[in-house]
């Protein structure tokens, strides 16, 4: 498996009326293709500030950021943005689909910005994909007419829509309720299972339990990088020293 | 179609009335632009095209009676290509309901064989039978009356004739009928000895030679000019009397061709301003839409968008605006400019047969209709693309961070009941926003009162013209005859209240400066009349100066280098006198050199002492009818005295020709007045409504915490009265300068001096009440329809 992300002594400073405030302090951080990386932590540890970096959504004040092998941060705005089309799918906890467009026109959307596939086959993926994801029969609804966790499937049928290996998540469950979350999380699992990599934000103790690696991060540094056989190391221990 | 061009079909259609407000606006300055270059297009190929194809003179001098000899001696001159000679009388049409209108009866030597000028059969006999009139076309709108019918001419010495209509001829070298109050009728030469008891002439039209003209090396016009002082000067030699300065016709260019383009300068500089108009509201629609949609491009970018492709769709959604927007605007700009160039075609004579527009109208339309949409939305859309992606995604839809030195003194207000405060407060929150709509509301307010102003500035200048000619009537006699006589005869008419004998000449007087003399014509009248009042811009009028031989000079002597204290040398009947500048008094509505002086002296200075020339009376009931029948009983009892009369003119008949004249200004500025307010009613509706569509979920959150839906509508209509004050307040400063140029410009380019300036508050006013209500009206609609949407789709709202 090669190396899909790397993040080479990141640090972000958000200048605010309060003074520098450091968002990321030294983030060195490898993740390999196929790995689905959980990262967790509380409110205002870093933790979308660090999945903004692996996007490209925002930028380091030092260090760099390398995708596939290539350096994204420096990178100009235009290429950039066909890069993260191209590479990567992001997946936001508002959903954040176009309004006015109905399922099936914002899962075509970026492959019409990216210009992938014929005219024909974007409508014909973007079915599948909303197939895939259980929404088949709601292709032609304005996101209005659907429920949170439908718009969030069809946010991950968008994601997948230029069929990247990296999909990037910023608590794709946090406004869904257990049952919703649940199915999402099981929809990222068939697709890390696709071998897709997936990194992503949650809240969910729960269902960061149930990915191959967490990260957990706090005042902008990531105190403990865990593999899920490390964690069943732990727990094996903890329930020896308990017993 | 793509997702991408779907979302802005989307966009476009989810709010109608947004679309619609700047389609409409776009479709107001398109027809407006379109209108008037159509207009402009189509009178100048058809009254060119009309006045090269009746052969126009360079010139012509009007003299009294000479015969064909001397023409042929004109038209041996090398400088000159070709001699057109006309008679001219000038007789009284007998109407049907007892009274009379002014009539000018034209006869050339051969109708068939004219050179220059010349006259067109319409419909008819040609050339005028024996005994019959052509009536020339426009007159038809003048009298009702049909071919075959008989008219009853009473000609200058009181006689009466009966003409049968025999057909109607087109005469394009006279203005329209209406605008002079006069029909033209025309007779055969024969016909016309009869009338005037002789053979001769008294118009004399000419063209110079082309090969005369290159080698003199000058332009033709200057050229002209010159000839026709050495024509003028040649026949004065001859005994023959020229009556009134050359009319010297720019080459290529048929009569009021000069005041046409000039109205049409006007009315584009107005019309083109609809155009920025529009563009302003085009920038406010758009800033808010990107304003709104700002997470909708951070999510478009996040999913592999280039700013290039975001800022290509909303211009794209401008450029259907212009498209969508010309659909409309062409097919409307198309009738209007046809409209327009109608009714100036009718008043200037132009039979315009063909009102097709050249396709470079419809270039120019199309180019501004879709280079202005996208070219207003390109610096919103830029600006509103740049953002980053996280920017976009954080965004709030509105600032709300501002902390300026203007916020903090807001802050400070107290002892305002609340709601109030809070809609001050939010009408200087966006101040972008703010600025923008402002610089609409003002545009579109200082331009509506400049209209307006323009307009009362028309009617003060023509207020001061009609005060200038104070009298009620005017009778030109074809000679000077005695004084005594003239006013023993006529003071005891009825209805005649006062008499005034005046003597007039045009003579010629020495330019500083320049080789040549230019024509001037000069009025002797009595020291206490009272029959004149001019504005006086330097200087006494000639009743409170005490020099013998003090003239007043209009102000277009004045610009040729005259002043008060200046001595001119003028030349009467061939000798040098010399006359001092006592004052100088505006020029109204002419163009011409113009000198007053005391009738005994300049009766004395061409040995006409006791003679009269003018006469000038009032009358009482001093009303249109009263002055016409006035003139009915002077000309007869005249006549009867072997007196007779070259011309007459109410007071009444100046005023009515002068308000036709000024008519088609009036009404086509009040006309964009109208688009004005249109467009600006739109910019205001435009931005007053985003304000509210902006704050959704202000509403909703101001309804959460209790406030009742009144409560939310009085901030925002309150807030639209603050926005519409300021503008208004703005708009009428803007006006001051704006219109003070614009009264200036028609002026100069009507009558060679300025309007008298006269700001119409009435049209600020206006402007006000409307700015204002349509302020509070498009505040008021989606304020109340968010008060109709539950709390949680207000909170939700996206745009």
């Amino acid at each position: 498996m090669g190396t899909l992300i790397e993040l080479k002594n990141v640090h972000k400073v958000y200048k605010t009326a309060a003074g520098e405030f450091p968002a990321l302090r030294g983030i060195n951080l490898s993740v390999n293709e196929g790995e689905f990386v959980a990262v967790i932590g509380k409110s205002g540890s870093g933790k979308t500030t660090l999945i903004n970096m692996i996007t490209g959504i925002d930028y380091p004040t030092q260090g760099d950021v390398l995708i596939a092998g290539t350096k994204i941060n420096g990178m100009k705005e235009g290429k950039l943005a066909q890069f993260r089309g191209r590479n990567m799918g992001i997946i936001f906890q508002f959903f954040q689909l176009l309004p006015t467009l109905t399922a099936v026109e914002n899962v075509m959307l970026p492959m019409d910005f990216l210009n992938m596939y014929s005219n024909g086959e974007r409508r014909e993926r973007a079915l599948m994909l909303l197939e895939q994801v259980g929404l088949a029969d709601h292709a032609n609804k304005v996101p209005s007419m659907l429920s949170g966790g439908q718009q969030q499937r069809v946010a991950i049928a968008r994601a997948l829509a230029n069929d990247p290996p990296l999909l990037l998540a910023d608590e794709p469950t946090g406004n869904l309720d257990s049952k919703t979350a649940d199915t999402i999380f099981q929809l990222f699992e068939n697709l890390i299972n696709q071998g897709k990599t997936i990194v992503m934000v949650t809240h969910d103790n729960d269902l960061a339990s149930r990915v191959s690696r967490d990260l957990t991060v706090s005042d902008g540094e990531i105190i403990a990088d865990e593999s899920r056989q490390n964690r069943y190391v732990r727990a094996e221990k903890s329930e020896a020293v308990l017993s | 179609m793509s997702p991408r061009w779907r979302k802005i079909w989307a966009d476009l259609t989810v709010n109608k009335s947004r679309t619609l407000l700047v389609i409409l606006s776009i479709v107001v300055g398109v027809f407006a632009v379109g209108s008037i270059t159509g207009t402009s297009a189509i009178i100048d190929r058809e009254s060119k095209e009309l006045w090269q194809s009746v052969n126009p003179a360079s010139a012509v001098i009007i003299t009294t009676p000479f015969d064909l000899s001397l023409a042929e001696q004109i038209a041996a001159m090398p400088e000159v290509d070709t001699v057109q000679v006309r008679r001219v009388l000038n007789a009284r049409l007998e109407m049907a309901d007892g009274t009379a209108k002014d009539v000018q009866i034209f006869s050339v030597p051969d109708y068939q064989n004219m050179t220059l000028n010349l006259i067109q059969a319409e419909s008819g006999a040609f050339p005028p039978p024996e005994g019959a009139v052509l009536i020339e076309r426009s007159a038809l709108s003048l009298i009702d009356v049909a071919q075959g019918d008989t008219l009853t001419i009473t000609l200058p010495d009181g006689t009466q004739s009966d003409f049968e209509i025999g057909g109607i001829a087109y005469d394009l070298s006279q203005p329209a009928a209406s605008v002079l109050d006069v029909v033209y009728a025309y007779v055969s030469p024969q016909t016309m000895q009869q009338l005037t008891g002789d053979a001769g002439y008294n118009t004399l039209q000419f063209r110079v030679s082309p090969s005369a003209v290159a080698a003199s090396g000058m332009e033709e016009e200057a050229f002209t000019e010159q000839v026709a002082n050495m024509i003028r000067d040649s026949i004065q030699q001859q005994g023959v009397i020229v009556v009134a300065p050359p009319v010297i016709y720019t080459p290529g260019e048929p009569p009021g061709y000069i005041f046409i383009v000039a109205l049409l300068v006007v009315l584009g500089v107005v019309g083109s301003l609809t155009f920025v108009l529009s563009g302003f509201l085009i920038v406010n629609i758009i800033s808010a839409l990107l304003v709104q949609q700002t997470r909708q491009i951070g999510v478009m970018k996040a999913v592999g968008a280039r700013t290039s492709q975001v800022v290509g769709m909303y211009l794209g959604m401008a450029l259907f605006f212009g498209v969508a927007a010309l659909i409309i605007a062409l097919p409307l700009s198309f009738l209007g400019a046809r409209l327009l160039a109608g009714v100036i075609g009718d008043l200037n004579n132009y039979k315009i047969t063909d009102f097709s527009a050249p396709p470079s109208v419809f270039v120019v339309q199309i180019v501004i209709g879709l280079v202005v949409p996208v070219a207003s939305a390109l610096i919103p859309v830029i600006l509103g693309t740049r953002v980053s992606v996280r920017e976009a995604l954080d965004s709030r839809g509105i600032d709300t961070d501002n902390n300026s030195l203007f916020d903090r003194i807001t802050a400070r207000i107290r002892g305002v009941p609340r709601p109030i405060l809070l809609s001050f407060r939010n009408t200087f929150r966006q101040k972008g926003r703010l600025i923008l709509t402002l610089m609409t509301l003002t545009l579109a307010g200082a331009i509506f009162a400049t209209v307006f102003t323009v307009r009362n500035s028309l009617f003060a200048t023509l207020d001061d013209y009609l005060r200038y000619e104070n009298y009620s009537v005017s009778v030109e006699l074809d000679n000077a005859y005695d004084a005594g006589t003239v006013v023993q005869l006529t003071q005891s008419i009825e209805n005649v209240t006062t008499v005034e004998t005046w003597t007039q000449v045009t003579e010629r007087f020495d330019v500083p400066g320049v080789d040549e003399d230019a024509d001037i014509t000069m009025f002797g009248l009595p020291t206490e009349s009272q029959m004149i009042l001019p504005i006086m811009q330097a200087g006494t009028w000639i009743a409170e100066s005490d020099v013998e031989n003090g003239i007043v000079i209009n102000s277009n002597v004045a610009e040729q280098g005259f002043g008060v204290g200046d001595t001119m040398t003028i030349i009467l009947r061939g000798e040098p006198t010399e006359w001092q500048v006592v004052g100088v008094a505006q020029a109204i509505f002419s163009f011409e050199n113009i000198a007053w002086t005391r009738y005994d002296t300049l009766a004395s200075a061409i040995n006409e002492v006791g003679l009269a020339r003018i006469l000038r009376m009032d009358v009482s009931p001093n009303d249109a009818q009263t002055q016409a029948e006035v003139v009915e009983r002077v000309s007869q009892t005249l006549a009867d005295a072997d007196i007779l009369v070259n011309r007459t003119e109410t007071f009444s008949a100046l005023e009515s020709s002068l308000n036709t004249r000024f008519n088609v200004l009036v009404i086509s500025l009040l006309s964009l007045a109208l688009l004005l307010a249109v467009v600006g009613g739109l910019g205001i509706a435009g931005t007053t409504s985003i304000n509210v569509i902006e704050r959704m979920r202000e509403i909703g959150v101001m309804r959460s915490v209790g406030a009742a839906n009144y409560q939310i509508l009085g901030i925002f209509i309150v807030e639209a009265v603050f926005v519409g004050m300021i503008g208004w307040f703005l708009g009428s400063l803007l006006a001051l300068p704006i219109s003070k140029t614009l009264s200036d410009g028609v002026g100069n380019a009507f009558s060679n001096a300025p309007l008298t300036y006269s700001f119409d508050v009435s049209g600020a006013v206006l402007w006000l009440v409307l700015a204002i209500g349509l302020a509070v009206l498009f505040s008021y609609l989606p304020s109340r329809r968010a008060s109709k949407l539950t709390l949680r789709e207000v909170l939700s709202y996206e745009g």
